[in-house]
Formats: structure tokens, C-alpha cells, sequence
């Protein structure tokens, strides 16, 4: 059985070291790029630890295989600000001479979208693994910003994600408001949402608020943005104040009455500020959240005060082979079951170093191939008709195999069946939890691949 | 008191220069054989060594005689002991003008002090404790019992820990010593022997002034001890208050935001208010034995301008309130056979002036809540059965109330529905356990034998093995057991020789098991058991060594002592990240490294000189790893003078340290993305400038005074730190004293 230092071995030595390393003298190297959150408020360690150890079980696979390609994946922290992810994605590529990157956030995809649309673009592919604003690889979203708009409209096809877009989510989070109903019984149904203002929370919150339109047209949703690269988590003051303007008497002035729920949408961070504030003000009110309640910062960060709390999320692993090979790698290597967003982590890797190796199918010197060869691969990593690859060692020697042999190959990921559309989109399961005696109680889960009405399972 | 008929005795002539050659090979080396013919045992204190008041101090032939207790537990030979041992004296403390633990500690080869102006830490040949680290990889003790700080397993290593007055000298055993002394006499261990007061009644008392950078510390201390006939009393206090102010980060990795804010501020207001009082009764008849009864209070009360979450906040303020005192009955009921029983108690906690506050926020401050109660009882008895043969035989236990580490938020100001003055457990529901029962029972055999007294009288075996069961809360770990044997052999009087291996083991402390977060939202440490859902235990770490070594007197003059050393850690307790908090875990595989350390020594009429110096490196599938461990440098060595000046009533003392690159914390090299980094060597220079027999006031008072300076270059360093920054060390630091010996 594969051990946690085993993993953290291979992960150290493959990766840091960059495996260019000693035992094959002639090994050609692709270098890649992760730009991941490790210290700011989104990410926990683990989403960089997950793609680390795609990295090294690819490295292990084409080992065995005895292929002379090894990946060099370079992890650099994005601390979920856009300025530094801009400066450290620019600085992998030209430095390090990555061919494609991972990179996290919805607003840290944009900003480094943005390049691809500068003078100097970057013309390497994107992936993003928690990129989940709607208006990503979306190429009919209007913005004011004309380098906005082709970020996002991404004409070029420079990006990708491996996880869904928050629009399900939104119509998940709708329909429990509606369940709700007028909680308060002062014949107004009130909602208090609690986001960020940039990509990831906006995105959020319109994914929501369109829905709960449609169905109750007549519905407050009184929205309390605050822009996160301000607001320090730890200042009591600031979110204790804006957590009494969520549940006061009011909206924009007006006499409406107290909200009969609440909503975070939020980065984990300022998720975990907002609740303390929350907890500490004995509120009542219910407060549900987005994708960045399941997240270990939160019940690291809480303790007992995260009980009672509920969320919408990607699913954590696809509920099938691919989900239970990552699962278990990852908990040897972490002790704990993945986070949120770990298999998605992966699964970003593992879909660039496919396409990479794709991509230097036939090329005399493989560490010489360019990013958009690697972009133009990445369609050919999840063919149909193509022999079935999963997350693991063992999967990924199936799918070296496959590829020197010249035939299809069909990534099924730690998350969901990375199935790109003609947009670089995928479809991933949702699944409703609730914090009971500090972890997380899955609740129900939500069908988003079979059916974009997610119906539950 | 123990009696021991063990003796060493010295049978051999001095060996004739050409002979001393082949010491050099093994190293260097200080003791001789000396009689022993009854030993104290490791709790009880040395007799006042009025020698102090002579200049000179001791002798190079004195030095190579010390004899010393922590080893085995009684009084024997320094060299011919089974554990590495360093001496520093008092005569040492009152030259070089040592006011704290971590001051002197800091000059011993082996070990590596790092100061994060809170609560020092201590590595140990090239391994540290990690995350705030204090001393939870060395025991430390006061006559042989633990004090330290239970939650954390760290002793303050301040000024508060014990006022110097009542010192006599400090051991320090470097290697495994869990088989004599239990959990946590992991990778060293240093006792504290007090004095004995002299017949009559004596006093003491001392006033100083410590400049560091441009702030101006106070401090005073103070001893009184009554001796008549077989009954004493001694006590003695300390306070001391330093301004540390004015210290700035610097940037020490390339992937520190170069934009943060928190490199533009400069500390204030830190000021480190140690308090610490120590208190011995004792009486005794020859028929009934001894009875003794110490105990003290130490108080670190520190501004913590450097740590995680509450950096530059000018306002976070930790102190710390440790008490503990000591009962023990030594009987010598038989001519061979004696017997002791002690009985402890130990409490620490927060102190209500404790008050963190988050960097950038004054809405709230954070109080910790942690602490402990501490009751525990040994018994042991020793028996000489024959001249050449000495067993000891002991039990001991240890039940400690152990309070979780969780935060208590303080409102100061209303902000929203709260209003000022609230209070808010953070993370804790009214049912969530607030305490955990740590339990220790451990049984010991010790066995200390001249094999051939005729034919090899030098000849010096110990033996010991030792079982401890441990419980924290739910978690029993399995029987940990211990042993130490060693050989050591005596070739001629200039020139011995002894081997030591033992086994020893560290059990997590309350903090690392059981710990919530609430801090702030990153950096806090978790403990293993509050993470949900459950993780596989914390167990203890344990080391395997071995070391040799020796000694040699080269000259009259010239002696050389030295050794190498291996050690192997089991289950290494590493630090992972949890979240954005960290979280200790048992690494799997072993950490091996190997060292070198050595001494060599002159000493001719009124000068004695020094250089000693430490060289480890890991060791990795066999090979040498060159790269510095974390927070602990390859190297590290010390070159010192000592003058007398018999003339102009004075002694002095210089000294030159050089200290290697030392390694990143685990934490810093995560947040440089993953790329190892060292922090830059350094060499201080150290001067200490000493009155000695000026009796302006009579023949029955002496007036001392000492001038010196720390870092007389002032040479600015930075410590590994974590969290994203490296701890900015204290520049020069001038200090002045006057002292009245009664």
C-alpha cells in the first residue's frame, strides 16, 4: 500500500527537485505551472498538494512505462490576489518556460486570462480549478471592459476548467430559500447575501439571484458586497458591523423587515470572519453558503462555532472509480480525506500533462513543445471513444501506454468526466451539506452531469 | 541522601607524554578519576562552592575533576559518566555575566538557542522542535525536577526560570537520557543544581542596567540563605525588565510579498517583565535522613512584537504564571541501602494581564486558555550490594490536569450587536471537553558497576532500562521503553575514553495533541485529537544514538576533549499544514545525523582560554547531506578568553561565537514555494568585564560590579522564524551591574 511519505517522497523528489533528475540521464522535461492559493484567503494547502501528487504519480507512471518525458510542475502561491497571480503566472512562463498553468480563483483566472489578450500573451493554456464565475468561456457575456469581455469570451480558447460553473449552485441555493419561505412570517420573503465584489462572489450571486427571480419574482435580495482584498478576516469590527446590516430591519434605507435567511459568498476566509460574527451576535437567522463552506479553513478556523452551518458544493470526488483512486492517494498523503476542490486541483494537472504528452507524440525532443500545442491536445484528452484513464499511478500508465501506441484516450477525473465542451467547460455533481460536530454531513447530492437541471440523485 | 561505595579510584601514574598521542585520535577530554564516596543524588543541590570568591577560578585540573549528578543520578565522575556532559559553573556565570537559561545555554556546543523574544527555543545536534519549539525536545530541571511550562513541555528560559544567585552550576546531558528520567529527556537534558548555603546566615543582592539599541532596562535580584548545623533555608528572587524595542523585519526569502506592510513598522513597547522566585528548605539527621522542601514561581511576561498573527500589534502582551514545588525524603536506612520518596505539585496558567491582539485590529483582544495541574510522587532506593556494584531501583507517576488551548475573544469596543466587554469562547460549545487527563507511570532499573575492580579498576559500566505507560485522555499510548548503557575506561590519568548508546522517547505535549484554533484564521497550531474527522494519533517520537568520546590532557596546560555522535529518530513529530493552520503529525522513516563536537582548553596561571565547537550534517541513504537542518546550523563554535587581574581587583571574560547558515522553518520554506533557504552565519562578539574581591565596606561585605556587552559589534542577524517572516535577532546589548555579598 502506497504510503503518505512514500507520496510525500515521490512529491518532493519529483517535483520540487523537478525530475530532471538523476536516473535517467536522457530524460526530456516538460515544465508546467501551477498558480495555486496557499496562503491567501481561498485556497487550503491541499489544492497545491493535490496537484503536486498528480505530478509525481505521472512521473512514477512514465517511469514504469519506461518513458524518457518527465514533468516539472512549479507550484507558486497565487495568495488569491490577481496582481500576484499575474506577476507569478507571467514569471512561469517566461522564467520558468511553462507550457500551460493551473490557476485557481475566478478572479485570479481573469487577470490571467487578461494576458492572454495583451500585448505579450502569455500562449499557454489555462486551466482553472475553482474558476467558477458563469461569465468565464462565456461567449456571450458583455462587460464595460473590452479586455474583460475577450478575457472572458476567451475567443482564442486559451482556457479551461476543470470544475462547473456556479450556475447550478445557484439554482440549488434558490430553491432552499424558496423551501424556506417566509421564515420570519412578516409577508415578505427576504433574502441577506453576504459576497464578494469580484468575479468569484459576483458570480455567485447572479447565478443565484436569477433563478430566485424567475420563481419569486417578488423577493428582497438585499446584497452586501465588500471588496476581500480590503477586508481583513481578522477585523471584529468590520464584520461584525456588516453582519448587523445583513439581519437588520432594512434594505438600502428602507423598512423591509429582517431577512428570513442569510447567504455567504465568499471566499473561506472572510466565510469564517462573517460566521464568527455571526455566531458571536447569537443570530438566529439560518445562514447558508456557497462552495467555499466546504473548505478545512472553515472548521479549522471555527471549531464548534461552524456547526449548524450549511452549504452548497461541488461534489468533493466523483461518486465512481476515478473519485476513490484520488480519494485514497490523497488521504495517504494528507491524513485527511480530500478538501474541497483537491480532485478538481488534480484533475487540472493531470488534463496538461495529457495533453503535454499528447502533444510530444512525435516530436523528436518532447521538452520542446510549445503551449499551444499543448492547448490544441487538450480536446484529445477525454476522447469517447478512447480506452478509460483514471486518477492514479496505475491510470496514468494506461494512458502513457496508450499514447506512444497512438491511441484515444478518455481522462475520467478525480472530480468529474473532464469532459471539455467547445468552450473549455465541464459538468461536475453538486451535493448539499450541512457542519454536524465539526465535520462536514453530506445531505443530498445533485445530478449536474446527466442533466443541466440537476435533479437530486 | 543516597550513599554509594562505588568508587573510581586513581590508579595509575601520569603517563608519560609520548603516550598522550594517542588520545588526540580519539578526541580530547577533561576528567579525571576522582573518590567518590557518597553521592548526592540529581535532586539534591551542590554544596556552596566558596572557591568562587577566589580569582582564578578553577583550575585546569579542577575542570577535568568536575563531578556531576544528571547523568546517573548521583555524584560521579564528569568524564567517567554514561551521557556527554558539559559543566557550566558558577564561577562561569558570575565571569561571563549570565542573567538567564537561554544565555547560558546558548554558548554550549550541541545546542542552538533560538530567541523569538517570547519563549526561547532550544535544538538539540541538528534537531529542533519545529513550531514553537521551546524546549519540548530537552527535559530541563531544578535539582533534578522537571519545571516547565506543561502545555507547551517548555521550560522559560528567561531570567524567570530560576535567579541565578541560587545557582551552582548547570549540567547539561547531551543524548538520550528517558531511561533514567522518563518521557522527555529526549535529545538532552539540563538540570539546574542550586547551592548549598554556607554555615551562618549570607546574603546577597545585585542592581542592573541593560541598554539594548537605544531602550534602558532595569533589573535586581536577590538571595538570602541560613545554614545552622544540618538545617537551611534558602531564597532568592529575581525581576527583570527589558525594552527590546525598535526591531524591523527584513526580507530573507524571494517570495515574500515585497509589498507587505509589515516590513515598513519597527517593534515598540517590548518590553519582557520576567519575575522569578526560588524557595529550599531543608533539615536533616543522620538517623532519619534528609528532608527537603523547594519550590518556585516563575512568571514570563513577555510583548510578543514577532509572532504569528499579532506581529508589530504594539499591544500583545503574554504572561505566563508556572509554580511548582517539591517534597523529598532521603533516608539511608542501611549502611548499603538508602531509600527516597518525593512528592510534587506544579500548576501553570495565563496570568489575567495576558492579551493578544490581532495585527490590525484593536476591536478584540484574545486570551488563551491553557494551563495545568500537575501532581506526581517518585519513589527510589539504591543498594550497594558489593564495593564495585550499585543498583537503583525507582517508580514514578505523574497525573496532569491538562486544560485545551482554546481562545477566549475580548471585545474592547462595541461593533455591531456586541458590546464592549464581552466575552466570546471562540470554537467551543458548552459540551466540548475543556480538559484531558495526561496520566505517566514509569519503573527503572539502573545498574553502575566496576566489573574488575583488580585487574581494571577504571573500568566503568552503567546500564539502564526504564518503562513508561502514558495516557492523554483517550489515547494510550503503547509501553515506551528506554535504555542507556555505557563503557567508559580510564587508560591513565590524562587519557579516558567511553562509549554511550541508549534509546529514548518524547511523548506529544497538550498543546500538539489537543489545541483548538481561534487566533486569527491561519497559523494557529491544531491539535491532532480536535481535528474532525479523526486522525491516527500523535504518538511519541523516540531516538536511537550513539556516541563516542574522549579525553586527553595534552599538556599541564592543554586538555582536549571531544566526540562523535549518531542518532536516529523514529517517528519524527513533524508539522504539516491544516487548513491555513499547522497540525503535528508522526513523519514516517527516521532522521539520522551525525556530529562532531570538541573542546580544547588551556589554562596556565591567570589566563584560560577556550575554543569549542559543533559540526553535524544529515545523513540521507548514507550519504551527508550539506544542506543546514531547520533552525539549526552545521556548525557553531566559540572562542573564548578568560584573564585575571589579581592587581586591579578584576577578571574578565571574551568570547567570539561563529554560528553556520541555519536552515528555514518547514513553515517558510512552504510559503518560498517549497524552496529550501538558510538564513546568513553570523559571528558575535562577547565581553564581560568583572570586580572581584573589593571589600570597600569591611572584610564581611564584598562589592562586585560587572560591565559587559552582548553583541559588542552589533551584528544583525535573523533567526528562523515562520508564518512568513524570519525573527529579527537583538542587537548590541550593553549592560552594567553592582552587587552586595553579605
Amino acid at each position: 500500500m502506497r504510503t503518505r511519505d512514500q507520496l510525500l517522497a515521490g512529491a518532493t523528489l519529483l517535483v520540487c527537485i523537478g525530475c530532471a533528475s538523476n536516473k535517467d540521464d536522457d530524460a526530456k522535461t516538460i515544465t508546467l505551472g501551477a498558480v495555486v492559493d496557499q496562503t491567501g484567503s481561498a485556497g487550503p494547502i491541499s489544492w497545491a498538494e493535490a496537484t503536486k501528487l498528480a505530478a509525481s504519480q505521472m512521473n512514477e507512471a512514465l517511469d514504469s512505462a519506461g518513458s524518457n518525458v518527465r514533468f516539472n510542475l512549479v507550484v507558486s502561491d497565487s495568495t488569491n490576489k490577481p496582481d500576484v497571480a499575474v506577476k507569478r503566472a507571467r514569471q512561469l512562463v517566461d522564467s520558468e518556460g511553462a507550457v500551460g498553468l493551473v490557476v485557481d480563483t475566478s478572479q485570479d483566472y481573469l487577470e490571467v486570462m487578461k494576458l492572454q489578450y495583451d500585448d505579450e500573451p502569455l500562449n499557454v493554456p489555462v486551466v482553472g480549478l475553482i474558476a467558477s464565475s458563469p461569465a468565464i468561456n462565456n461567449p456571450n457575456v458583455e462587460n464595460p471592459d473590452a479586455l474583460v469581455q475577450k478575457a472572458y469570451r476567451d475567443t482564442k480558447e486559451w482556457g479551461f476548467r476543470t470544475t462547473i460553473s456556479s450556475a447550478p449552485q445557484g439554482a440549488v441555493l434558490a430553491q432552499i430559500v424558496l423551501d424556506a419561505g417566509d421564515v420570519n412570517e412578516d409577508g415578505l420573503l427576504k433574502v441577506s447575501v453576504f459576497a464578494s465584489k469580484e468575479p468569484f462572489g459576483l458570480g455567485q450571486v447572479a447565478a443565484f439571484a436569477g433563478p430566485l427571480a424567475a420563481e419569486a419574482p417578488d423577493a428582497v435580495v438585499e446584497q452586501i458586497l465588500f471588496d476581500p482584498a480590503e477586508a481583513d478576516p481578522n477585523d471584529v469590527e468590520f464584520f461584525a458591523d456588516t453582519l448587523a446590516e445583513l439581519v437588520d430591519e432594512q434594505t438600502d434605507g428602507e423598512d423591509d423587515g429582517a431577512p428570513d435567511i442569510l447567504l455567504g459568498l465568499t471566499f473561506p476566509d472572510h466565510l469564517a470572519a462573517i460566521i464568527k460574527a455571526h455566531k458571536q451576535a447569537k443570530s438566529k437567522i439560518r445562514f447558508v453558503h456557497g462552495m467555499a463552506l466546504r473548505n478545512q479553513k472553515i472548521l479549522d478556523s471555527l471549531g464548534s462555532d461552524a456547526n449548524g452551518q450549511e452549504g452548497v458544493s461541488f461534489v468533493i470526488v466523483s461518486p465512481d472509480a476515478s473519485g476513490d483512486n484520488f480519494a485514497s492517494d490523497m488521504e495517504a498523503l494528507t491524513d485527511l480525506p480530500p478538501n474541497s476542490m483537491d480532485s478538481s486541483s488534480y484533475d487540472a494537472a493531470a488534463t496538461l500533462m495529457l495533453a503535454a504528452l499528447i502533444a510530444a507524440q512525435g516530436e523528436d525532443d518532447p521538452s520542446t513543445i510549445t503551449g499551444k500545442q499543448v492547448r490544441e491536445a487538450m480536446a484529445s484528452i477525454s476522447d469517447l471513444d478512447g480506452k478509460v484513464v483514471r486518477p492514479g499511478v496505475k491510470g496514468f500508465t494506461t494512458a502513457v501506454n496508450q499514447i506512444e501506441q497512438g491511441k484515444p484516450i478518455n481522462y475520467e477525473g478525480a472530480q468529474g468526466p473532464c469532459d471539455f465542451d467547445e468552450h473549455g467547460n465541464v459538468t461536475n455533481d453538486l451535493i448539499r451539506f450541512v457542519i454536524t460536530k465539526g465535520a462536514f454531513d453530506d445531505q443530498e447530492i445533485y445530478d449536474c452531469v446527466s442533466s443541466p437541471s440537476c435533479p437530486v440523485k | 541522601m543516597v550513599v554509594s561505595r562505588l568508587t573510581f579510584r586513581r590508579s595509575r601514574p601520569r603517563p608519560e607524554r609520548s603516550a598522550l598521542v594517542l588520545g588526540l585520535l580519539a578526541a580530547s577530554g577533561l576528567a579525571h578519576a576522582q573518590q567518590v564516596s557518597s553521592s548526592p543524588s540529581a535532586a539534591e543541590p551542590a554544596p556552596d562552592d566558596s572557591t568562587s570568591q577566589d580569582y582564578a577560578g578553577m583550575s585546569l585540573e579542577e575542570l577535568l575533576n568536575q563531578t556531576v549528578v544528571t547523568a546517573s543520578g548521583k555524584e560521579e565522575d564528569r568524564f567517567l559518566a554514561s551521557a556527554t556532559v558539559r559543566v557550566v559553573t558558577r564561577e562561569d556565570i558570575e565571569r561571563r555575566g549570565y542573567r538567564s537559561m537561554a544565555e547560558l545555554l546558548g554558548s554550549i556546543p550541541g545546542l542552538y538557542v533560538i530567541d523569538d523574544l517570547v519563549m526561547p527555543s532550544i535544538a538539540v545536534r541538528g534537531v529542533s522542535g519545529g513550531l514553537r519549539a521551546g524546549t519540548r525536545i530537552v527535559r530541563v530541571m531544578i535539582d533534578g525536577v522537571e519545571v516547565n511550562f506543561h502545555p507547551d513541555q517548555s521550560a522559560f528560559l528567561g531570567p524567570e526560570y530560576i535567579p541565578m544567585e541560587a545557582v551552582e552550576r548547570v549540567e547539561i546531558a547531551l543524548g538520550p537520557l528517558s531511561a533514567l528520567y522518563g518521557a522527555n529527556a529526549f535529545l538532552a537534558t539540563v538540570n539546574v543544581i542550586t547551592r548549598s548555603p554556607k554555615p551562618g546566615v549570607s546574603a546577597e543582592t545585585a542592581v542592573r542596567v541593560t541598554r539594548i539599541g537605544e531602550k534602558t532596562g532595569v533589573g535586581d535580584s536577590g538571595l538570602v540563605s541560613v545554614r545552622d548545623g544540618q538545617s537551611s533555608l534558602t531564597a532568592a528572587y529575581v525581576l527583570q525588565r527589558d525594552n527590546r524595542s525598535g526591531l524591523g523585519l527584513q526580507r530573507t526569502f524571494p517570495a515574500q510579498d515585497p509589498s507587505a506592510s509589515m516590513f515598513d513598522g519597527r517593534s515598540k513597547n517590548d518590553l519582557a517583565r520576567g519575575k522569578g522566585a526560588y524557595v529550599a528548605l531543608r533539615s536533616g539527621s543522620d538517623a532519619l535522613g534528609t528532608l527537603s522542601l523547594a519550590g518556585g514561581l516563575q512568571q514570563l511576561d513577555a510583548m510578543g512584537e514577532f509572532q504569528v498573527n499579532s506581529l508589530l500589534t504594539h499591544e500583545s502582551r503574554l504572561v505566563l504564571r508556572n509554580t511548582w514545588t517539591r517534597a523529598t525524603w532521603d533516608w539511608p536506612c542501611l549502611d548499603s541501602v538508602s531509600v527516597a520518596f518525593s512528592a510534587g505539585w506544579a500548576h501553570g496558567a495565563p496570568a489575567p494581564e495576558t492579551a493578544l491582539y490581532l495585527t490590525g485590529s484593536r476591536a478584540s483582544a484574545f486570551v488563551p486558555n491553557y494551563g495545568y495541574s500537575a501532581l506526581s510522587g517518585d519513589a527510589k532506593l539504591d543498594w550497594t550490594p558489593l564495593e564495585a556494584l550499585s543498583l537503583r531501583l525507582g517508580v514514578d507517576a505523574e497525573s496532569d490536569d491538562e486544560q485545551i488551548l482554546y481562545y477566549t475573544q475580548v471585545f474592547q469596543q462595541s461593533a455591531g450587536a456586541i458590546q464592549a466587554g464581552n466575552r466570546v469562547d471562540v470554537g467551543m460549545a458548552s459540551d466540548d471537553e475543556r480538559s484531558v487527563l495526561f496520566t505517566d507511570v514509569g519503573a527503572y532499573f539502573q545498574a553502575t558497576t566496576t566489573p574488575l575492580p583488580e585487574s581494571l579498576p577504571d573500568l566503568h559500566l552503567t546500564g539502564n532500562v526504564r518503562g513508561d505507560a502514558i495516557r492523554q485522555g483517550d489515547v494510550r499510548f503503547p509501553l515506551q521503553t528506554s535504555w542507556r548503557t555505557g563503557i567508559a575506561y580510564r587508560f591513565s590519568e590524562a587519557l579516558a575514553a567511553k562509549i554511550v548508546a541508549g534509546r529514548a522517547f518524547q511523548a506529544p505535549s497538550a498543546v500538539l495533541g489537543f489545541a483548538r484554533p481561534g487566533f486569527g484564521t491561519v497559523g494557529n497550531i491544531v491539535g491532532n485529537e480536535s481535528i474532525t474527522p479523526s486522525l491516527r494519533a500523535l504518538k511519541p517520537q523516540t531516538v536511537s544514538s550513539a556516541e563516542a568520546s574522549a579525553s586527553v590532557q595534552l599538556i599541564e596546560v592543554l586538555a582536549l576533549e571531544g566526540g562523535v555522535y549518531y542518532q536516529d529518530l523514529a517517528d519524527p513529530i513533524g508539522f504539516v499544514r491544516s487548513g491555513a493552520n499547522y497540525r503535528a503529525v508522526n513523519r514516517e522513516g527516521t532522521r539520522r545525523n551525525v556530529g562532531v563536537e570538541a573542546t580544547l582548553r588551556y589554562a596556565q596561571s591567570r589566563l584560560s582560554s577556550y575554543v569549542s565547537g559543533s559540526f553535524q550534517q544529515a545523513l540521507e541513504d548514507g550519504r551527508l547531506v550539506s544542506d543546514p537542518a531547520e533552525s539549526f546550523p552545521n556548525f557553531f563554535g566559540v572562542l573564548g578568553a578568560d584573564l585575571d587581574v589579581p592587581e586591579a581587583y578584576l577578571r574578565t571574560n571574551a568570547e567570539l561565537r561563529w554560528v553556520s547558515e541555519r536552515g528555514a522553518s518547514r513553515s517558510n520554506v512552504w510559503l518560498n514555494n517549497d524552496r529550501p533557504y538558510t538564513l546568513p552565519a553570523y559571528g558575535l562578539v562577547n565581553l564581560t568585564v568583572s570586580t572581584l574581591g573589593v571589600r570597600w565596606l569591611g572584610d564581611r561585605t564584598e562589592t562586585r560590579f560587572a560591565v559587559g556587552a552582548r553583541n559588542l559589534l552589533d551584528t544583525r542577524y535573523n533567526e528562523p522564524g515562520y508564518g512568513g517572516f524570519d525573527t529579527p535577532s537583538l542587537g548590541r546589548i550593553l549592560f552594567a551591574e553592582a552587587r552586595l555579598l553579605l
